[in-house]
């Protein structure tokens, strides 16, 4: 059964900026991103299947882009405040910046599967790998993640 | 620490995460007319500041009328952002953060001024009662009135719906900070209303706020004292940001993006140069550009925006261009160019996307040159600069490079290949006229590689302002005046963009008036007059303002300031280090109006055009070399 978009969104909202928390660990662009990925899946509502997991993955991609992005957005926002006594977020949990570290499948193993809950198979879809090479992932990621909190 | 450990240490990292705002100091704050630069920085701050539900905004008293405000308020000169919707009940237009959803609905709260409906489109009207949906408004609060100072546009920049709540909280906890809520003094506070949010085991209290204030902050922080998880969102928030200082010096950043190689016989690489961006600016800051390209074809449309602040505040001066689209579709496509909340501008039209913003001519950049018998080859691969004016006016073809796709411009000076790598950065491939025959060749020869190595900081110089005696009486010729009809008035233009009605202006122009001069035109609001002008007239640094008629063009006989030797026998290529010197300065804080090759009888060099004769102009083309010509478009009168 179609659902509309309103029903959808409230449905969803909390979730998605959850798992978007996971991927970034910040959750004023985890906001931005959630809602963003929320309005991906809502305009193609009707012909989306499974809008659960397509959200899912939708969150997941629009992360990595983020990730992918950040390190460039971050030198230009400090060039565009040269001068300007900002602030720039620097997380001051030791755990966040460990995680941060992480390569991104990585990190999307671990913080999905322990902290959001999702399945294996959950997250392999996600990913766009096998469930196999998501418990790879989890296992090769806790030892890096353990690295990077010893160094 | 074992693994177990470690996981319940991430989880409780990842529930502070989730649960911590925005912090307050992050946010660069405000008063004063900014560049456009600090406009759109100060505006994306904004936006961040709203989704994490914190503000910091430096406030001012207010009025004590219980009934509208007491609560500081950022005063009548701070411009405002927020998200509401309008409602008229009958009594005069109202903004409204809840609606209750009733037909016809109900809600209007903050009295509005110079806002008429005309102003936005898609209200709905039943029994008496108008309202829109929620849209993205900007304007002033004096207390009393919030006074519309654009055109309020959609889609809202708020999310309207709740942070997230507190995991493992239950919903008694919850209600008890709603009770809380409720009893502090809403209508004084401002405070538009709250709500519980339960969800999956988490639960809150949000407070949605009109503004942010000390006292609204020293109330909810007393709530929080008490235990009670409770989180506000303040529905406008302000859109300047302040450009307090700019230093002399600032350490360059190092580079890191998408690379390439090319595999070609005969070529030899010279060494990658990196070079940082971007030092501060004075006002009134760097053009901005911005591309729109057309999703309904492959090659449906470009649309290009060189949006130039002008000196002393007001509306930037905005030039278009397009390729691959009729003038009319432009033309509406450029009634849909509006202000942005996160971004300088925005195209309301579902069919354009936004492919490319950054400033003009001002990015960080990492450029490799191979040079063979026949010509040279160079890789630029940097910020968004405006490549994509590459294509206007030019012919280009799609091409796909290394995987990705991308355009091959013919331009005077030899084909340039354009494309956007997988890091976001912009590429261009600018190969010499020599080599134009081999484009598919040497784009074919193209394969990524790694970054090409750590490139030592530096440090890099910034323009200082323009010194110029605003009691001096300046004299000089410009292209033509212009008033685009946009409250800006007439504007001093030195050179037109090409289109009906013209586009152009660049510097406020005072004590002028039509009946000056002969000939102007008039064409949807736009009055213009594109014919040389001499002008005598004194510069305070932000307006030229008339001391005597208008006169034809003046000549002059020493508006050449430096004539280098002009290199002979030198190719255009050779002229690089002085173009690339020259893009580096700060142009528009030294005053320049254009810069350009300058290659003539086997001679060349940079040509470059100036307002004024300065010390600092004099100080930056300096370290250009010899080969330079410098025009200055004023001189001292006497």
């Amino acid at each position: 059964m179609a659902i509309d978009f309103d029903t959808f969104y409230r449905t969803h909202r909390a979730d998605a900026v959850r798992w978007a928390v996971a991927l970034v660990g910040r959750r004023d662009v985890a906001e931005d991103l959630a809602q963003d990925a929320l309005d991906a899946v809502g305009r193609k509502l009707a012909g989306i299947d499974d809008p659960a997991a397509y959200l899912r993955r939708t969150v997941v991609n629009r992360c990595a882009s983020w990730h992918r992005s950040n390190a460039r957005a971050r030198r230009r926002e400090a060039r565009a405040n040269a001068g300007v006594p900002t602030v720039y977020t620097q997380s001051t949990d030791e755990m966040l910046d460990a995680l941060a570290r992480l390569s991104y499948q990585q990190r999307a193993a671990i913080t999905l599967r322990y902290w959001a809950d999702w399945t294996d198979d959950q997250i392999a879809d996600a990913l766009g790998c096998a469930p196999a090479t998501v418990r790879v992932l989890l296992h090769r990621g806790i030892a890096e993640l353990r690295k990077e909190i010893e160094r | 620490m074992n693994d177990d450990e470690m996981i319940e240490r991430m989880r409780a990292a990842l529930d502070e995460a989730a649960a911590t705002p925005v912090p307050s100091d992050e946010m660069p704050l405000v008063t004063t007319a900014p560049s456009a630069r600090g406009r759109w920085m100060a505006v994306a701050a904004a936006v961040a500041l709203v989704a994490g539900g914190v503000a910091a905004i430096a406030l001012n008293r207010g009025a004590d009328d219980a009934t509208s405000v007491t609560a500081p308020v950022p005063g009548p000169e701070v411009e405002l952002v927020g998200t509401a919707a309008i409602i008229d009940e009958g009594d005069g237009p109202k903004l409204a953060v809840e609606i209750l959803a009733s037909l016809p609905p109900s809600g209007g709260v903050i009295p509005l001024s110079g806002f008429d409906w005309s102003m936005v489109e898609g209200e709905q009207s039943v029994d008496g009662t108008t309202w829109t949906d929620f849209l993205t408004i900007n304007g002033t609060w004096d207390g009393e009135v919030f006074t519309v100072t654009r055109r309020p546009v959609e889609p809202p920049i708020i999310d309207r719906a709740a942070g997230i709540p507190t995991p493992g909280c239950d919903e008694a906890t919850a209600t008890a900070a709603s009770d809380a809520v409720a009893t502090l003094d809403a209508p004084a506070l401002l405070i538009s209303g709250w709500r519980i949010d339960t969800t999956d085991g988490r639960c809150g209290t949000e407070v949605v706020a009109w503004f942010d204030s000390a006292e609204l902050r020293a109330a909810i922080d007393g709530l929080r004292a008490q235990g009670h998880d409770v989180t506000v969102t303040h529905t406008f928030v302000a859109v300047q940001g302040e450009q307090i200082n700019t230093t002399t010096t600032m350490p360059a950043l190092v580079g890191v993006g998408s690379w390439y190689e090319l595999d070609l016989p005969g070529f030899t690489a010279e060494e990658a140069v990196y070079t940082p961006c971007c030092p501060p600016t004075v006002a009134p800051g760097p053009a901005t550009v911005m591309a729109w390209r057309s999703l309904e074809a492959p090659d449906g449309g470009l649309l290009t925006l060189l949006a130039t602040p002008v000196l002393g505040g007001g509306p930037p001066t905005l030039v278009y261009a397009w390729t691959d689209m009729t003038d009319e579709r432009a033309q509406e496509l450029q009634a849909k160019v509006v202000p942005g909340a996160g971004l300088p501008y925005v195209l309301d039209d579902l069919t354009m996307e936004l492919v490319g913003i950054g400033f003009a001519g001002m990015g960080e950049l990492t450029a490799q040159r191979y040079t063979s018998a026949d010509g040279t080859i160079e890789l630029r691969i940097g910020d968004y600069t405006g490549q994509y004016d590459h294509l206007i006016d030019a012919e280009h073809r799609p091409v796909t490079v290394a995987g990705l796709p991308g355009y091959v411009v013919d331009t005077p000076a030899g084909p340039v290949v354009l494309w956007q790598p997988a890091s976001g950065d912009w590429a261009e491939l600018i190969i010499s006229q020599g080599l134009a025959d081999r484009v598919d060749e040497i784009v074919a020869a193209l394969r990524t590689a790694p970054w090409p190595g750590e490139f030592t900081p530096t440090t890099v110089t910034v323009a200082t302002p323009t010194t110029v005696l605003p009691s001096t009486e300046y004299r000089g010729n410009v292209g033509g005046i212009i008033d685009s009809g946009d409250g800006r008035g007439p504007m001093l233009t030195f050179f037109w963009l090409d289109s009906l009605p013209p586009q152009g202006g660049s510097l406020p122009l005072a004590g002028f008036d039509w009946d000056m001069v002969e000939g102007e035109q008039t064409l949807n609001g736009v009055t213009w007059i594109d014919e040389p002008l001499g002008l005598t007239g004194t510069f305070d640094g932000t307006t030229f303002t008339l001391t005597e008629p208008i006169a034809g063009p003046f000549t002059f006989t020493d508006d050449v300031l430096t004539y280098g030797t002009l290199t002979a026998g030198c190719t255009e290529a050779d002229t690089a280090p002085a173009r690339a010197a020259l893009d580096a300065l700060d142009q528009q804080a030294l005053g320049l109006i254009e810069s350009s090759d300058y290659v003539w009888d086997g001679h060349c060099g940079v040509q470059v055009y100036a307002m004024f004769d300065t010390p600092e102009l004099r100080a930056a083309l300096a370290t250009l070399g010899d080969d330079v010509m410098v025009r200055i478009a004023f001189q001292p009168a006497d």
